[in-house]
C-alpha cells in the first residue's frame, strides 16, 4: 500500500497548475533533458517482432521519476493511438514493450536541476513505426 | 492428452514433493520494476517535490527501438525421481522436452534461446523458485522451467512454467498429462503456452502437416502422402506411391484427409481416413475432379470438376451425394478455399483472360475479382483468422504473398525461384509452402512468417511439395 505522503503528493500534484515553459538557460536544459531521456529509453526499447500493422500502434505512458532517477510507481498507460480492428491484437504487446523499456532503463539519468524545477512527471510516447 | 491446471502455492506451505507450485502472481506486480524502492524513497521524493514549484509534464517521443528476438532461457527440465518409461527415463525426457521447446520458439523467429553453455542445471525444487539473479545475469528476459514426472498409471506429467526475469514473477503455468509416446506433444503444448503468453498470438506448435513426399527422377517421380509434426518429427507415409497423389487437405477433425489421386489412371478426389488407412471416392463421376478442400465445419468438400472443356467449382456433402455447382463461367475456376466462418469462398479463375483471384458467397452468388496487381494469381488460401488470403503470385517467377479478402494490402513474402502452394499455420501467422530449385526440379517445404523475414526450411526425409498445415491438435 502506498504511504500517506505519496497519496498526499498525488493530491497536491493533481491540484497544481501547469508550470510555465522554462526560458533562457532553463529552456536549453529542458530540451537537453528531453533528448537525453528519449535516447536512454530508446536504447531499452525492444519492439515486438510483429507485423507492420501492429507497429502502427502508438503507446503513451505516464511515468514519474524521483530525483535519483528511480521510478515513482509503475508506468501508467494513458493512451493507445492507431489501434484498428486489424491490429488490436497487438495493442497489449506494444504496451508491455513500452512499459518494459521504461523499467529496464531505470534509473533515468537526468540533471538534478530538472527535478528541482519540479519536472518529474513524464509523458513518454512510443511510436516505433520506423523500426524494421 | 490431458491438461492440468497447476494451482498456486500458498506462502506458508512448503514446496510439494509431487508438483512444484510457484508463488501466486499478480498481473499488476508482473511489471513491478526491480529497482523501484519502497515507501521511504517515495516519501523522500514527495518531500522534495512538495518543496518544488508547480509541476508539469515533460513529453518525450521515442520513435525508434530495437526489433530483435527476445532472449529466453529454457534449461533442461528436472524430474522429482528418475523413472524409466517407454520413451526413456524421466531425466533424459526432461532434456528432450526442453530441446523441443527451444527449437519451436527459435523457429518462430520471435525468440532467441540461450545456448547450452549459458544455461545452468535446475534442481526440482527450483522449478517454482527460480534463481532470478543468475538468469538476470545471462541476459534472458524470459525463463521457461518445468519438470517431467512419471505417474503410477504409466503416464507422464510435464509441468511448464514461464517467468518474467526482469519482474521476477511468474507469467503463466500449465501441466500436461501424456502417454510416454506423446512426450513431444507435451513439449509442443509447453512451447505454445510460452508463445501465446509472450506474443499474444494463438498457438500453433502442436499441429501436424500432411504433404506429398517425392522421390525419383524428374520425369518419373514417385509421390506419396506423408504426415508429420509441424517441426518434421514423427514422420510417416500414408500411401505406398503406386499412384500419384496431389493436393492433400486436412479435415477440421484431423482424422480424414481429402486429396486428388490418379488411382486407376483417373484423377479424382478421395477422402482418406488416417485411423483406418482406407480411402473412398468423394464423387463417383466419369469427369476429372481435383483441388478439393473441406468446409470449416467438415460437412462438405468443395472441389473442381472438368466437364466438356469447362472447369467449375462444386461442393458435395462429405458423406456423398449430388454435387452442387457453384460457378458457371466459361474457363477454369479452381483452387476453392472457404473463409473460416464458412460464409465465403476464394478461388482462382481465368475468366478475365488470366488467372486471378475471386471471392464469392458460399452458395456461389456475388462473385467478385479481388486481385488486380500485375501478373497472375493462383492457389488462394483463406487464413484461419479470416484477415488475409495467401496466394501464389506468378509473374517472372513464383512467389508466395498475402492480401486482404477485399484485395488490398498485397504483400509478397518470399523470393525463391519457384515458391508456391501456401498453407496457413493454425494461428494464421505462419505460412508453409514448397520451393522448387532451379534446374534440378527438386522441391522442399519451407515456412515464412507474415513479416517475410523469418524463412526456414522444414525438414523432410525426401523431397516435399503441396503441404497442408492441419488445425491445432486437441
Amino acid at each position: 500500500m502506498r504511504s500517506l505522503p505519496v497519496m498526499l503528493l498525488a493530491l497536491v500534484l493533481a491540484g497544481c497548475a501547469t508550470a510555465p515553459e522554462p526560458e533562457g538557460p532553463d529552456r536549453r536544459l529542458f530540451a537537453e533533458a528531453v533528448a537525453s531521456a528519449a535516447r536512454q529509453v530508446q536504447r531499452c526499447y525492444r519492439t515486438p517482432k510483429i507485423p507492420r500493422e501492429g507497429r502502427q500502434i502508438t503507446i503513451v505512458l505516464r511515468v514519474r521519476y524521483g530525483i535519483d532517477g528511480m521510478l515513482i510507481g509503475l508506468p501508467e498507460p494513458v493512451d493507445q493511438r492507431g489501434v484498428t480492428p486489424g491490429n488490436q491484437l497487438y495493442a497489449r504487446q506494444m504496451t508491455e514493450a513500452a512499459m518494459l523499456a521504461v523499467i529496464r532503463c531505470t534509473p533515468l539519468v537526468l540533471p538534478p536541476d530538472l527535478y528541482r524545477g519540479g519536472w518529474n512527471d513524464f509523458e513518454l510516447t512510443f511510436s516505433p513505426r520506423a523500426v524494421a | 492428452m490431458r491438461m492440468l491446471r497447476l494451482l498456486p502455492r500458498r506462502h506458508a506451505e512448503p514446496v510439494s514433493a509431487s508438483t512444484p507450485q510457484p508463488a501466486p502472481s499478480s498481473p499488476v506486480a508482473r511489471w513491478a520494476p526491480k529497482r523501484v524502492r519502497g515507501d521511504a524513497l517515495a516519501a523522500l521524493a514527495a518531500l522534495i517535490l512538495l518543496a518544488a514549484p508547480a509541476a508539469a509534464q515533460i513529453r518525450v517521443d521515442i520513435t525508434g527501438g530495437i526489433s530483435a528476438p527476445m532472449p529466453i532461457a529454457i534449461p533442461a527440465m528436472p524430474t522429482p525421481a528418475v523413472a524409466n518409461t517407454a520413451a526413456g527415463d524421466t531425466a533424459a525426457l526432461g532434456k528432450r522436452v526442453a530441446e523441443v521447446v527451444t527449437n519451436n520458439l527459435k523457429n518462430s523467429g520471435l525468440f532467441s534461446p540461450l545456448g547450452p553453455n549459458a544455461l545452468s542445471p535446475v534442481a526440482y525444487t527450483q522449478v517454482t523458485a527460480p534463481d532470478f539473479p543468475f538468469w538476470t545475469s545471462t541476459g534472458a528476459q524470459a525463463l521457461v522451467q518445468g519438470f517431467v514426472q512419471a505417474n503410477g498409471d504409466g503416464t507422464l506429467t510435464v509441468g511448464c512454467y514461464l517467468y518474467d526475469v526482469f519482474a521476477k514473477t511468474e507469467l503463466t503455468r500449465q501441466g500436461f498429462v501424456v502417454s510416454p509416446a506423446n512426450w513431444r506433444r507435451a513439449a509442443h503444448k509447453c512451447a505454445d503456452t510460452v508463445y501465446t503468453r509472450l506474443t499474444g498470438e494463438g498457438p500453433y506448435f502442436d499441429s501436424r502437416v500432411v504433404y506429398v513426399s517425392e522421390t525419383g527422377p524428374k520425369n518419373n517421380r514417385t509421390k506419396r502422402l506423408a504426415i508429420m509434426d509441424q517441426d518434421g518429427a514423427n514422420h510417416r507415409f500414408l500411401t505406398n506411391g503406386q499412384t500419384i497423389v496431389l493436393t492433400p487437405r486436412f479435415a477440421p477433425n484431423q482424422q480424414t484427409i481429402t486429396y486428388m489421386s490418379f488411382a486407376n489412371k483417373r484423377p479424382r478426389v478421395y477422402v482418406y481416413n488416417i485411423g483406418s488407412g482406407t480411402q473412398r471416392l468423394v464423387v463417383d463421376q466419369p469427369n476429372m475432379t481435383f483441388a478439393p478442400r473441406f468446409s470449416p465445419d467438415g460437412n462438405h468438400v468443395v472441389f473442381s470438376m472438368a466437364v466438356g472443356g469447362n472447369t467449375d467449382i462444386y461442393r458435395v456433402p462429405v458423406g456423398g451425394g449430388a454435387p452442387q455447382r457453384l460457378t458457371t463461367s466459361p474457363g477454369i475456376d479452381t483452387g476453392a478455399s472457404y473463409s473460416p466462418d464458412g460464409s465465403r469462398i476464394v478461388f482462382e479463375s481465368d475468366r478475365s483472360g488470366t488467372q486471378q483471384l475471386y471471392v464469392m458467397n458460399a452458395d456461389g452468388s456475388n462473385q467478385n475479382r479481388i486481385s488486380f496487381g500485375g501478373g497472375r494469381y493462383a492457389t488462394p488460401v483463406w487464413s484461419p483468422r479470416g484477415d488475409l488470403i495467401a496466394f501464389t503470385k506468378i509473374g517472372g517467377g513464383f512467389a508466395v504473398g498475402v492480401m486482404s479478402p477485399s484485395g488490398g494490402g498485397e504483400k509478397i513474402l518470399t523470393n525463391g525461384w519457384q515458391d508456391e502452394g501456401p498453407s496457413w499455420s493454425p494461428n494464421g501467422r505462419v505460412i508453409m509452402f514448397f520451393r522448387t530449385a532451379q534446374g534440378s526440379g527438386k522441391a522442399d517445404l519451407w515456412s515464412v512468417d507474415l513479416t517475410g523475414v523469418n524463412e526456414r526450411r522444414v525438414p523432410t526425409p525426401l523431397d516435399g511439395s503441396d503441404p497442408a498445415w492441419g488445425p491445432l491438435l486437441p
